[in-house]
């Protein structure tokens, strides 16, 4: 094969280095030049085994190690204690929202009276069928329900 | 406190390197986080390739973002976050293998060299993509001196340019040209038995 002053641009070429006209350009010549074939075939056939052996490795937990080993990237203690106090607020206040609205999806918030809390546990019971007796036996004892009715242990509690 | 506040862009997979760069300098944490996520893998897979050795290169992977994050404030080149990155692992690598087995990695002569013969064409389209031809590809790999390897890994896997290849060596450019050429010679006769060729 002889020399061509062409090769060369071959590598720039699959490194995606040249402008999209000079490779229409180069992969034409290559078909008609065999030393730039024969480039061409090693450079895809490089690039197609270094693409196969990219696959995604397990890395992530490395990051816990970089952290270790750089201070300044671990959270401030400061930081933490402000987390920690956002997430026991968020709670804090999601538990009391829970509690004051009870089950009923149209409730607006705010107090209810027993009568709203008795109709939002009938809206609540309504896809239940606890009046038959053979379902009803297989409930488990102490859960705040009674055959016949249906009752939540917050009532049950009153 | 006053940066918890404050309110700064979303990062992206679309974000730039650089501008993660700008940001991480700034001190920003989630920042640094996000160059990790998306140039971890490369840093990992270059340093099993020049250490052959899993765990050695779970170490030097965390040893060089570290490494990275210290010196970050001194990279004015934001753009160049990469190359300059897998120097630093390309340092941590040379520094782990001298302490494992002294060795100073100056083998690399002309002695092993393949001539700069006509090798013949494989078929690309013929590669039969499996685990036995990756196997033999990372044992080629590793028959390649350290530094050629990782001339080669740099330019073939992790897509660097000459100029950086030669920025993070200090070699001239014809010179990473002269030795990837050289370490690709061998390379292919390496894989040639194991790959098909056109008729």
């Amino acid at each position: 094969m002889s020399k061509c002053g062409r090769t060369h641009l071959l590598d720039a070429m699959t490194a995606g280095e040249v402008a999209p006209a000079l490779e229409v350009e180069l992969r034409a010549h290559a078909s008609a030049c065999a030393r730039c074939r024969h480039e061409l075939n090693w450079l895809e056939s490089e690039q197609r085994l270094f693409r196969h052996r990219a696959g995604r490795d397990e890395v992530q937990q490395l990051w816990q190690g970089i952290e270790q080993r750089t201070p300044r990237l671990q959270p401030s203690a400061m930081n933490r204690m402000l987390v920690a106090l956002a997430a026991a607020l968020l709670l804090v206040l999601g538990v009391g929202r829970l509690t004051v609205t009870g089950a009923n999806p149209t409730a607006g918030g705010g107090t209810t009276t027993d009568a709203e809390q008795l109709q939002s546990v009938e809206w609540a019971s309504e896809p239940m069928s606890f009046e038959d007796p053979q379902a009803c036996s297989k409930l488990t004892p102490g859960l705040g329900f009674h055959c016949g009715t249906v009752q939540t242990s917050v009532l049950a509690s009153r | 406190m006053l940066r918890l506040l404050t309110r700064t862009p979303a990062i992206t997979p679309e974000t730039p390197d650089d501008s993660l760069v700008g940001r991480a300098q700034a001190g920003e944490t989630a920042a640094f986080r996000a160059l990790f996520e998306r140039h971890v893998v490369s840093v990992r897979r270059f340093l099993r390739d020049l250490l052959r050795d899993s765990h050695a290169a779970d170490d030097a992977t965390q040893e060089a973002f570290a490494r990275a994050h210290a010196q970050l404030p001194k990279l004015t080149e934001k753009e160049r976050f990469k190359p300059w990155l897998l120097g630093i692992a390309r340092n941590v690598a040379f520094e782990a293998r001298r302490v494992r087995v002294h060795d100073v990695y100056d083998h690399d002569s002309d002695e092993s060299d393949v001539p700069d013969a006509v090798i013949p064409s494989p078929n690309p389209e013929a590669l039969l993509l499996n685990q036995e031809l990756a196997k033999q590809f990372n044992e080629a790999l590793s028959e390649l001196s350290p530094n050629r390897r990782a001339a080669l890994l740099m330019r073939l896997d992790h897509g660097l340019s000459y100029d950086d290849i030669a920025a993070n060596f200090g070699w001239s450019i014809p010179t990473v040209k002269n030795e990837i050429h050289r370490a690709r010679l061998k390379l292919r006769a390496l894989l040639l038995p194991h790959l098909g060729r056109l008729p």
